[in-house]
C-alpha cells in the first residue's frame, strides 16, 4: 500500500527527524492530559451552570478517560486507511470540535457528547499514532525517546491555573472556544509525522510499515499449522494484555486516594496537594531515567519492567503502615519512583514482544484493555472505600494486581520458547514444500 | 435606679419588661476583661462563666486597655442578656460601672454584681425591632477604663465576590443567600453609583424573582445587554432591619472571544502553511536523487524486526514471521 514517494530508510533513525516526533508526543501528553485534569474544573462548573448531580456530571470525565483508550482498535484500522498524519490531524480536529461544539451546550447529555465523546476519541487518535509513529523512528533509545515524550505530563499543572483565567476572563462558554483554538495547534505539529519507510528483508512486495498485515501468518504448512500459529500468537497478546490491564487498575487507585487518604490521616490540604507534586516531579524524573537505563539494553527490557511492577506491589501492600506525613511521603517518593520506572517502559516492552508491524494493533488492543481498567478502576476503588470504610484495602488490593501483572511477564521467555519452537516447525515445513 | 458598685447580690428589674415579652427566647452573651498591670506580652485568654442558655465564646485580649469585642447576630425579636465581667487590679468598690448605647449612656435596665475578686455587670433589653440594634459597651471606669462591647446585627447576605461573565443575549440568574436564616421578604436594587433603583417593580419578562428556598433569593434576567451591566444588590428584610449583599455582572459581546479565536487559528493556519512549504521544498531539493534510489528498494538491508525476542530464533522468511 504505497501512497506516497519518500526516502526509505536503511534502519531506523534513532535521532533526526525522530525528535520531532518526539516533539509533537511531548505536545500530544500535554494537551491529552491536560485535558483530563482540566476537566476536573469544568466538573464544577458544569454542575453549577446545568446543576446536574455529581454523578451525572462525572460521566461526561469518565467517557472522555475511558474512549481514549478503547478507541485503540478503531485509530488501528483508520491509520491504516488513511496514514498517520491524517488520523493524528482527524484526532486534533475531533478534539478541538468537541470543545467548540461544548461551548454552546444546553444540557449535559450534550455535553457527555460533544465533550466526552468526541475528545475522548480525538485524543485516542492523536496519543496512539504519536505512540506509533515514535516507535518506528527511535529503537536503541526507544524507552527514552518514550520518557521523554511522557514528560509533558509534568507540564500540565500549567493548564489548571489557566483555565482558571480563561474562565474568569470569559467565562465557561468563552474558555472552551479559546481552549479549543489552542488544543487546533495539534494539527500543524501532526505534520511532522513523516512516514518513514523501513526496508525489510526477503520481501519481494514492499509493504508500507503502517498497513496492519494480517496479524496470522500465510498458511504454510496447511490449515492446522496455521491454526496453532493463530492460537499461540493470541496466548502471547494475551499475555501482554493482561499485564496491561492489571497495571492500569492497579495505577488509578493509589492516585485517586492519596489525597483522601492524607486527609483521613489528619494532615491539611496544603501539605497533601505538596505530596501530590512532588509524586508528579519525581514521576517525572523517574521515567526519563528509566527510559534511558532500559535504552543501554544491559538487559532485556522486560526484566526491568518485571522489577518495577513487583516493586511497585510492594510498595503499595506496605502503603497502609505510612501513617505520618513523613511516612506517606516516603511512600509517595518510592510509588513515583516504581511506576515513573514502569510507564516509561509500557511501550517499548509492547514493541519488543509485537514486533514493528503489528504495534497498531497491538497498541490497540493493549488500550483497550487499559480502557477498561480505567472505567473500572476508580468505582471499584470508591466501593472498596465503601465496604471497608478505610482506604488500606484499595491499597491491598492495587499491591496485589501489580504483583499479578508481573506475574504474566515470567510467562514471557516460555512464550519465546514456544514461539520459536513452532516458527522453526514452519521452516521445515516451507522447506519441504519447496 | 442607677447603682454603683457595691456588695449588693440583685437589683429589682423592671418586671413589666421582662412580662411583656416573656414570649420571646433569651440570648445571652458574655464579655470578660481584666486589669492586669502593663504588660508587653498579656494574652489574657479568659473563658466567660455564662449564666444564660446559649452562646459562650472566649475572648482574648492581646493587651490592657485593648476594647473587647463581640459580634451577635440576631434575626428575630428576643430578649438578650448582655453581661460584662471585670478583674480589678485595685479596690472592687472604687470601680465605676456604666453602660452606653452608640454614645447615648444608658440608665437602667442593667444591674452590678461582685463575687470575690470579679465584678459582674449585666443589661437586659427586648429587642423588637431595628431600633434596639446598634452597639452596647460596659465601661469599667478604674485608673484606665475598660469596655467591651456587644455589636447587634443582622444577618449577612452573601452574593458574588467575583464578578459574573455572561455575553449578550444570554439569560443569567443572581443568587443571594443568607446562611441560617429567613429573611421575610427580599427586593433587589439595581445600582448606578450610590443610586439603587428598585427592579421589578413594573413587573414584566425581563427580571424575575423566584426562590426555592426562604433562605436564598434568584434574579433571573433575561435578554441581556451591555446596558445591564453593573452592580445589582439583594436586601433581606428582617424585622429588625435590612441587610444587604451585593452581585456584579459583567456583559461582554460575543465578539470578545471570538477574536481570541481568530487570531488562534490564523496563527495555526500560518504554522501549517510554513510546514507545507518547508515539505515542497524539501521535496523538491530530493526529487532528482529519488530515481536512482528505487532501483534499491528491492535489495536485502538490515532486518528491522531485530527485537529482543526475534534475535534469538533462526532466522526465517520475513512473510512468515509473527512479528511482520
Amino acid at each position: 500500500m504505497l501512497k506516497r514517494k519518500f526516502q526509505p530508510y536503511k534502519k531506523t533513525l534513532d535521532g533526526g527527524w525522530g525528535w520531532m516526533v518526539v516533539f509533537h508526543f511531548f505536545l500530544v501528553n500535554v494537551f491529552v492530559m491536560g485535558m483530563t485534569k482540566t476537566f476536573a474544573i469544568f466538573f464544577v462548573v458544569f454542575q453549577e451552570e446545568f446543576e446536574g448531580t455529581s454523578e451525572q456530571t462525572g460521566w461526561i470525565g469518565s467517557i472522555m478517560s475511558s474512549l481514549r483508550f478503547f478507541a485503540g482498535p478503531l485509530v488501528a484500522v483508520i491509520c491504516d486507511i488513511t496514514g498517520e498524519k491524517t488520523a493524528s490531524s482527524l484526532g486534533a480536529f475531533l478534539v478541538a470540535g468537541g470543545y467548540l461544539i461544548s461551548s454552546w451546550a444546553t444540557s449535559i447529555p450534550f455535553l457527555c457528547v460533544t465533550m466526552g465523546f468526541l475528545p475522548g476519541l480525538g485524543s485516542a487518535f492523536l496519543y496512539q499514532v504519536a505512540a506509533v509513529v515514535t516507535t518506528k523512528y527511535f529503537k536503541k533509545r526507544l524507552a527514552l525517546s518514550t520518557a521523554i515524550a511522557r514528560s509533558g505530563m509534568g507540564l500540565t499543572f500549567l493548564l489548571a491555573p489557566f483555565t482558571k483565567v480563561l474562565i474568569d476572563l470569559y467565562d465557561w462558554t468563552g474558555a472552551l472556544i479559546l481552549l479549543g483554538a489552542i488544543t487546533l495547534h495539534l494539527v500543524p505539529s501532526s505534520m511532522l509525522l513523516r512516514p518513514i519507510y523501513i526496508k525489510s528483508k526477503s520481501n519481494s512486495d514492499i509493504k508500507d510499515e503502517s498497513s496492519l498485515s494480517p496479524s496470522g501468518p500465510e498458511a504454510a504448512c496447511g490449515t492446522e499449522t496455521s491454526c496453532c500459529n493463530e492460537i499461540q500468537e493470541l496466548a502471547i497478546r494475551d499475555s501482554i494484555m493482561h499485564k496491561e490491564r492489571r497495571p492500569g487498575l492497579a495505577y488509578f487507585i493509589p492516585t485517586f486516594h492519596l489525597v483522601a487518604r492524607a486527609k483521613t490521616l489528619g494532615i491539611n490540604i496544603m501539605d497533601a496537594s505538596y505530596l501530590v507534586s512532588v509524586a508528579g516531579i519525581t514521576e517525572t524524573v523517574s521515567q526519563i531515567i528509566s527510559g534511558w537505563v532500559a535504552d543501554q539494553n544491559w538487559i532485556k527490557k522486560y526484566h526491568y519492567h518485571k522489577s518495577y511492577l513487583i516493586l511497585c506491589g510492594v510498595t503499595n501492600l506496605l502503603a497502609p503502615l505510612a501513617t505520618t506525613f513523613p511516612l506517606l511521603m516516603t511512600y509517595t517518593i518510592s510509588f513515583a519512583v516504581f511506576s515513573g520506572g514502569y510507564l516509561a517502559l509500557i511501550l517499548p516492552v509492547l514493541v519488543d514482544l509485537s514486533g514493528n508491524s503489528t504495534v497498531h494493533s497491538f497498541l490497540g488492543l493493549a488500550s483497550f484493555f487499559a480502557g477498561m481498567a480505567v472505567l473500572s478502576g476508580p468505582p471499584l476503588a470508591g466501593w472498596l472505600y465503601d465496604y471497608t470504610q478505610t482506604y488500606t484495602g484499595s491499597y491491598y488490593f492495587s499491591g496485589a494486581c501489580y504483583l499479578l501483572s508481573s506475574v504474566s511477564l515470567f510467562f514471557v521467555p516460555l512464550a519465546e520458547r514456544w514461539k520459536n519452537s513452532v516458527t522453526t516447525k514452519r521452516e521445515d515445513c516451507s522447506q519441504v514444500r519447496a | 435606679m442607677r447603682t454603683k458598685a457595691a456588695p449588693i447580690t440583685s437589683l429589682p428589674v423592671r418586671e413589666e419588661m421582662t412580662t411583656k415579652y416573656s414570649n420571646l427566647t433569651l440570648e445571652s452573651h458574655s464579655i470578660s476583661m481584666t486589669a492586669m498591670p502593663m504588660k508587653e506580652n498579656n494574652k489574657g485568654n479568659q473563658i466567660c462563666v455564662d449564666r444564660g442558655i446559649m452562646l459562650q465564646r472566649n475572648v482574648t485580649l492581646e493587651r490592657p486597655n485593648m476594647p473587647a469585642e463581640k459580634n451577635i447576630t440576631l434575626e428575630r425579636p428576643s430578649n438578650v442578656e448582655l453581661t460584662c465581667q471585670f478583674t480589678p487590679s485595685g479596690n472592687l468598690n472604687s470601680v465605676n460601672v456604666t453602660w452606653k448605647k452608640g454614645d447615648k449612656l444608658l440608665e437602667d435596665n442593667y444591674l452590678v454584681n461582685a463575687t470575690g475578686s470579679i465584678l459582674y455587670t449585666q443589661y437586659r433589653v427586648a429587642v423588637i425591632n431595628s431600633k434596639q440594634m446598634g452597639s452596647y459597651s460596659c465601661f469599667f471606669g478604674e485608673k484606665k477604663q475598660q469596655r467591651g462591647t456587644f455589636n447587634l446585627k443582622v444577618p449577612e447576605i452573601n452574593g458574588k465576590n467575583k464578578p459574573l461573565i455572561t455575553y449578550v443575549g444570554d439569560s443569567v440568574v443572581l443568587i443571594c443567600k443568607c446562611q441560617d436564616c429567613l429573611p421575610l421578604n427580599w427586593t433587589w436594587y439595581t445600582g448606578n453609583g450610590s443610586v439603587q433603583v428598585p427592579i421589578g417593580v413594573p413587573v414584566n419578562d425581563k427580571y424575575v424573582i423566584s426562590g426555592k428556598h426562604a433562605n436564598e433569593t434568584k434574579l433571573k434576567i433575561t435578554q441581556l445587554s451591555e446596558d445591564d451591566q453593573g452592580t445589582y444588590w439583594c436586601h433581606a428584610i428582617f424585622e429588625l432591619g435590612e441587610s444587604e449583599g451585593h452581585v456584579e455582572l459583567v456583559v461582554l459581546s460575543y465578539l470578545v472571544p471570538l477574536k481570541a479565536f481568530c487570531a488562534i487559528a490564523a496563527e495555526v493556519v500560518l504554522l501549517v502553511a510554513i510546514i507545507l512549504l518547508f515539505e515542497k521544498y524539501t521535496q523538491k531539493k530530493k526529487k532528482p536523487s529519488d530515481d536512482g534510489k528505487e532501483i534499491e528498494q528491492g535489495e536485502q538491508l538490515k532486518l528491522d524486526d531485530s527485537n529482543g525476542i526475534e534475535n534469538s530464533g533462526p532466522r526465517h522468511r520475513k512473510n512468515e514471521s509473527v512479528g511482520q
